[in-house]
């Protein structure tokens, strides 16, 4: 009985799931255009960016100087301060170029919210992805700073002792290097390694950053997908008609004569809640998390960019 | 030890020690030929006392050279030699070194051009001034205790790990350990200046002494005891200025590490049990009881 109206289930609960998330786009709708809150909100919208700005102004003048007590190498320091206060710079032009534009902007953007809540809440995330957009930059230009020293102090501690990465044979082998090799290496691991602790602060700071607004998309994208994946109809169909969702077959005796047949009353017995969350949940591109804990932190530790919300490519079941 | 309780062993069939054959003995009997072929210390070198000695030479003047370095570290510090001067010293023993290698070497095939030599001393020179202010900021922020520690835990690995059975082309590990413990010192001068003769320095005492030494041993035998016992002197002799407690436990520890350290090589020799040769299987016969409660 399952597998025959599988088909039909998934179909009409798709159906009711979307009219579900339509009266609720426009519930939000109705609600964000009176009183004109649109306009209030892009009021809001420049200030709380600037504010955004100003934290991260503070916050590199923080690091500019000695943070938590670290000592950190002063050149260095200023170069990489100087280069994140320039384009925070440039960003807050770009916001207060924008601003006479964001009104207009919002009021079309709100106007999709009838094609579903879920909509609405995808081009939020995508706004606040946009509003970001400088924490983003910054956590690659980190990253890939600190990726790259990684990966000049690791081959250069393997010529410090003698030894190359042998990339036929996959192993390290020992080599004997000239005397300038020697030499100039050794000058640029001494150099690599006084000048981690910096790098590795920065990298540290703004990977931070990044992930708190990584864990904030995460959180829209799964609401987005819990409401796409509900099977309303179904949990409407258990509480309403529990004899159309059946799990199997209960008999109870009625009369039991020895000179009569048997009377059995049979009775369906429905599907379980969570069973029929189970078995009727709708596949959806849903985002999980593409690595493990252990990958996560192993990619964090060496400096890869990591994006754990990729989208599943193909439809899985 | 099997032969002559052989276990009902047919005296007419004589044991061969095959295994490729089936013998009526069991697979570990061995006859009484039980270890004959067992050899000690086939290979001992028999040391004699001055050969040690002169040999110990090498180690003794590469502590010295540490020490020849480190006074001259300490003298700049204290401003109390101009980098200048010092650069064009440098720049003299390197001139003069050179010269008395290719004269050494005979002017026989090279496998290096003088172009590539060249190339080899631009690169150097370049490379360390430019990275001298870059160097000589590298250590501000940490406390001068770790800086010094730094430096004196990678020179004591520069002494330990140095190829001193061969040092004509230098060890990896003991080469970047000098060069790190002299970054780690240098970055601790007055200017950028005082960093690059610094390092200039160390390159000359760590990495192209050794060669020379190296090729004076091979041509001119004779000659290594005094350069040896020359640089020894040096070393005392510029910590003795700086500080004189210091002078004398350096002289003390040359002194033990050449006199009393061979005497205890050679001592020691006749206590060596190397055993070589094929193995034979042995059966024990004993009651083992005893070990077992």
């Amino acid at each position: 009985m399952l597998t025959s109206n599988s088909g039909m289930n998934s179909k009409t609960n798709i159906f009711v799931s979307f009219l579900v998330d339509i009266a609720l786009g426009l519930l939000l709708i109705s609600w964000l255009y009176r009183e004109n809150r649109i306009s209030k909100l892009a009021d809001t919208l420049v200030p709380v960016a600037d504010r955004v700005a100003k934290e991260l102004q503070e916050l590199l003048e923080w690091l500019m100087g000695a943070p938590a007590g670290l000592k950190m190498n002063r050149a260095l320091d200023q170069v990489l301060g100087r280069f994140f206060l320039y384009h925070i710079h440039l960003w807050i032009s770009y916001i207060h170029l924008m601003s006479p534009f964001i009104e207009r902007i919002l009021w079309y953007v709100g106007l999709s919210g009838c094609l579903g809540l879920t909509f609405a809440l995808s081009i939020l995330s995508d706004i606040v992805a946009l509003l970001t957009f400088h924490i983003y930059c910054f956590y690659v230009y980190g990253a890939r700073l600190y990726c790259l020293k990684i990966y000049g102090l690791s081959s250069l501690w393997r010529l410090f002792r003698g030894k190359k990465w042998n990339v036929l044979r996959q192993r390290v082998d020992s080599c004997s290097y000239d005397l300038d090799q020697l030499f100039i290496g050794t000058l640029l691991f001494t150099i690599l390694l006084f000048l981690l602790p910096t790098t590795a602060l920065y990298y540290l700071v703004f990977t931070l950053l990044r992930l708190v607004m990584v864990l904030f998309q995460g959180v829209i994208h799964l609401s987005v997908d819990f409401i796409n994946s509900l099977p309303l109809f179904a949990i409407g169909l258990r509480i309403c008609r529990p004899y159309r969702l059946a799990e199997g077959v209960k008999f109870k005796v009625l009369c039991q004569e020895p000179g009569t047949p048997l009377h059995l009353m049979m009775e369906i017995n429905p599907l379980k809640c969570s069973s029929v969350l189970q078995c009727y949940r709708t596949p959806t591109y849903s985002c999980y998390p593409k690595d493990s804990w252990a990958a996560l932190c192993k990619k964090l530790f060496v400096g890869e960019l990591i994006y754990p919300w990729k989208q599943k490519t193909a439809k899985t079941d | 030890m099997g032969a002559d309780s052989g276990p009902g062993a047919p005296a007419a069939v004589p044991w061969r020690k095959v295994l490729y054959e089936r013998q009526p003995f069991p697979d570990n009997y061995v006859d009484r030929r039980f270890l004959e072929e067992l050899r000690r210390n086939i290979r001992v070198h028999q040391y004699r006392y001055w050969a040690v000695v002169r040999e110990t030479g090498l180690i003794a003047q590469q502590v010295s050279c540490v020490a020849v370095f480190f006074t001259l570290w300490s003298y700049m510090e204290q401003g109390e030699l101009v980098p200048s001067a010092v650069l064009w010293v440098c720049l003299g023993c390197a001139l003069l070194g050179y010269g008395l290698y290719e004269i050494l070497g005979g002017f026989c095939v090279r496998e290096r051009t003088r172009l590539a030599d060249l190339q080899s001393a631009t690169i150097f020179l370049a490379f360390t001034f430019g990275f001298s202010p870059v160097l000589k900021t590298l250590t501000e922020s940490v406390s001068t205790d770790t800086v010094h520690a730094m430096s004196a835990v990678m020179l004591l690995a520069h002494l330990v790990s140095f190829p001193y059975a061969q040092p004509s082309p230098p060890g990896s590990l003991s080469l970047n350990a000098a060069l790190f413990g002299s970054v780690c010192l240098a970055s601790r001068l007055p200017g950028a200046l005082h960093t690059f003769t610094m390092l200039s320095c160390a390159l000359l005492v760590f990495a192209l002494w050794p060669c020379l030494l190296h090729r004076v041993r091979e041509r001119a035998e004779w000659s290594f005891p005094w350069a040896a016992v020359l640089v020894c002197l040096a070393g005392v002799g510029g910590l003795g200025s700086l500080w004189p407690e210091g002078a004398l436990l350096l002289s003390l520890a040359l002194l033990t590490l050449t006199l009393v350290c061979p005497l205890l090589l050679v001592h020691l020799q006749r206590h060596k049990d190397n055993i070589h040769g094929p193995w034979d299987e042995a059966e024990i016969r004993e009651d083992l009881s005893r070990f077992l409660n």
